[in-house]
């Protein structure tokens, strides 16, 4: 049975937004840079309300930045 | 590097230097005598150093926090493995060979085996979580 994982478009998204680096999309969310490379690495899933306020760092539906798979 | 992980990486370096020293003084001065290293411990005192933090910079969150629960739970059956199982165990096993007579001296023992045990496990867990988390 294939474990379920949540895959992320925050690289993607962060190119797509003037380049924006870990750090300020860290800040806009507000958390560590080291919590911003683990969660685009997917090594870490966020929390309900973290990924809802990257989804909204980058103005986007949730939908859009993650995606459970 | 996060400021949990500092402290962690502070703390075993301090728990490493002290068990080093200890080894070291223990030829010239006894057993006893070289359990002054430990006083080493007393430079844990500083970490609150590493919890200042810069204009805006975010400290701590919800991985940091998830990381340290982690860490303390594995700490924690550590030292009490540890600390019944082996330091208690040696205590009773003390007083079993010298019915109601137990040196002064191994008090502070039993106390620096638990601390120790608390400082590297709780330390180590940490540093190897920031590594896979």
């Amino acid at each position: 049975m294939k474990t379920p994982s949540l895959r992320n478009q925050i690289r993607r998204l962060r190119f797509e937004h003037n380049e924006m680096t870990q750090q300020m999309l860290a800040e806009r969310a507000g958390v560590t840079r080291q919590t911003i490379i683990a969660i685009e690495s997917g090594k870490y899933a966020p929390s309900l309300l973290l990924a809802f306020h990257i989804a909204e760092a980058f103005n986007k539906p949730i939908e859009q930045v993650f995606q459970y798979e | 590097m996060a400021a949990h992980q500092k402290i962690a990486l502070f703390n075993l370096i301090v728990a490493m230097a002290a068990l080093v020293l200890f080894l070291a003084l223990t030829p010239l001065f006894g057993f006893s005598g070289a359990q002054a290293a430990f006083a080493l411990f007393a430079l844990i005192g500083f970490t609150p150093l590493f919890y200042r933090r810069r204009k805006g910079q975010i400290f701590s969150d919800e991985r940091d926090n998830q990381i340290r629960l982690a860490a303390t739970t594995l700490s924690f059956a550590v030292v009490w493995l540890i600390f019944v199982g082996g330091v208690m165990g040696a205590y009773y096993y003390l007083q079993h060979l010298n019915p109601g007579i137990v040196g002064l001296e191994v008090l502070p023992d039993l106390v620096w085996f638990g601390f120790g045990a608390h400082l590297v496990s709780h330390s180590a867990a940490i540093l190897t979580l920031y590594r896979r988390l």
